[in-house]
């Protein structure tokens, strides 16, 4: 008796352009890193074009997946904030994408400066936190955020 | 598999070796599968304090407030037109249902109403805030985040 293979290449085959099309379709992947949990949500939206990506985890916050400032438990220490409210680390960082987005602007007319911000932030982090990240956002003209969420 | 090329005097059967394509297969498929990410994520739409008003706009002549505190409930003030104030608990699902209700209400009151201003206490985690967020959502009011 010979295994027949050739339906299982054909399985093989529908399987395979069925994930390579999930691949490319999902062009806006956003993931948060591994440990952050998202909290769940109801009535959300899609995101439909990419913007600046704010990860608040356990131990730090991540700006495009890059280590900004140091979270202690979630929390802020006082050292990390300024007298303002903001938090300096992030607010050099934000600085710095902005310098980046005004210089592709002035030598590409369709580049517009960004407003759109995407917050993906543990479900254990308190608002005592998010409200200097929000602050900072809103000083560097970050206007429009996206908070992530589990689709329920 | 086979197959005949040519004429019959030079006929020539051709076997094609499938087994190293699933071999490929089962490697691409894994490695797509290991990779896949099952997540659906979706998002809420906010502003920052100041973004969505808009100068031309007209005064709106109603506020509506949000506070999430840290026993676990949120209160619906609304001031200036019509004069409200709610509390809602977030354990209870039933009591959430009532905060849909309200901002379907504010909708359907013609109200000149810009924006809805969502703060919390600070102890308050982020599920706390994604939960009501999910439930301001019911209203097309642009939700405005910040320390009020």
């Amino acid at each position: 008796m010979s295994l027949q293979i050739t339906s299982m290449a054909d399985i093989f085959t529908i399987l395979l352009v069925f994930l390579l099309k999930g691949l490319s379709s999902d062009a806006l992947q956003i993931a948060p890193s591994s440990g952050t949990q998202l909290p769940n949500g109801i009535n959300t939206v899609a995101l439909t074009e990419p913007a600046l990506q704010i990860e608040l985890s356990k131990d730090g916050i991540l700006v495009e997946k890059s280590f900004v400032s140091e979270l202690a438990d979630y929390r802020l220490s006082a050292k990390e904030m300024s007298r303002d409210g903001t938090i300096p680390s992030l607010n050099e960082r934000l600085d710095k994408e902005r310098a980046r987005q005004k210089l592709i602007a002035q030598s590409n007319d369709t580049v517009k400066i960004d407003s759109r911000a995407i917050i993906l932030s543990d479900q254990k982090v308190p608002f005592a936190t998010m409200k200097p990240v929000l602050r900072s956002l809103a000083a560097h003209g970050y206007s429009d955020i996206k908070f992530a969420v589990v689709k329920e | 598999m086979s197959s005949n090329f040519g004429n019959s005097s030079s006929s020539q059967d051709v076997d094609l070796n499938i087994t190293p394509i699933i071999d490929c297969f089962t490697v691409l498929i894994t490695f797509l599968l290991a990779s896949a990410s099952f997540l659906s994520i979706g998002f809420f739409d906010a502003y920052t304090p100041g973004a969505s008003s808009d100068p031309n706009s007209a005064p709106p002549d109603t506020e509506a407030f949000v506070k999430i505190k840290n026993n676990q409930t949120a209160e619906l003030k609304i001031k200036g037109r019509k004069h409200l104030t709610l509390t809602f608990d977030l354990k209870n699902p039933d009591s959430l249902k009532g905060l849909d209700q309200e901002m379907k209400k504010l909708d359907s009151e013609h109200l000149k109403l810009n924006q809805v201003l969502l703060s919390a206490e600070d102890d308050v985690d982020y599920k706390s805030v994604a939960d009501v967020m999910g439930h301001l959502s019911q209203s097309d009011l642009p939700v405005v985040v910040g320390d009020f």
